[in-house]
């Protein structure tokens, strides 16, 4: 007899970066059920090291908009350093006029963007393809 | 020195300082109390929207009800709900 073993698929790890406990709270609870393993970070502060650190396969940032200078920055470090500078990033954001200048360059960039209210279902999604055409850019990369 | 605004509109402004440094502010024609109002409502209708779908999420899924989850779940759209009122 023939035993197959299936390969253990390993978890995709997702890193969320936002200024609202709640929003982690509830992104987290709801990756995690669909089967990711989740790492949430509350500020940005020191978010470069660590997202270089625990090389997640997908980031989650937060953006407010044209007056969070943090959040553009912290976006443009995450491109720059080489530790981060592959990982796909979903930008969440309400901003909608100012990143929509903007998100064919971010597209190339592999940053893909949310608009605010966001259903989760639609995250999901995100996340998905996002990280399948990350796999598929590594392969063809390769 | 008495900073002189060279432009406005409903939002924000551009003034003497800001030409001198080359500056033109990320806020100007944005209301920035209105706009820092908007993003913390936008915030919490993402919260509710949120624990809503997951408690779906969960029901879809066979789970059996979390009391202790349900009640926490209920304060958290409670806070975000007053939250909203509040600012609006």
């Amino acid at each position: 007899m023939v035993s197959v073993t299936q390969p253990v698929q390993r978890k995709r790890h997702i890193l969320a970066i936002n200024s609202s406990s709640d929003v982690l709270a509830m992104i987290s609870s709801f990756l995690s059920e669909e089967g990711y393993r989740v790492t949430t970070h509350l500020f940005r502060d020191r978010v470069i090291p660590l997202a270089g650190d625990l090389a997640p396969d997908l980031i989650i940032l937060d953006y407010q908009g044209a007056s969070d200078d943090d959040g553009w920055s912290t976006l443009q470090m995450l491109r720059l350093a080489p530790g981060t500078a592959t990982i796909p990033i979903v930008l969440c954001t309400g901003a909608i006029s100012h990143v929509e200048e903007t998100r064919d360059h971010l597209r190339d960039l592999g940053i893909e963007v949310l608009y605010k209210p966001f259903r989760l279902d639609s995250l999901l999604d995100l996340i998905m393809t996002t990280l399948a055409t990350s796999v598929v850019r590594k392969s063809s990369n390769a | 020195m008495h900073d002189h605004v060279v432009a406005e509109n409903s939002g924000g402004h551009i003034s003497d300082r800001h030409l001198a440094d080359r500056h033109i502010p990320d806020d100007y024609g944005h209301d920035e109390s209105t706009l820092e109002r908007y993003v913390a409502v936008v915030n919490d209708l993402t919260v509710i929207s949120g624990i809503a779908r997951l408690t779906e999420r969960r029901s879809e899924r066979g789970q059996s009800v979390d009391e202790e989850q349900l009640r926490h779940d209920m304060r958290s759209i409670q806070e975000a709900v007053e939250r909203i009122r509040l600012r609006l």
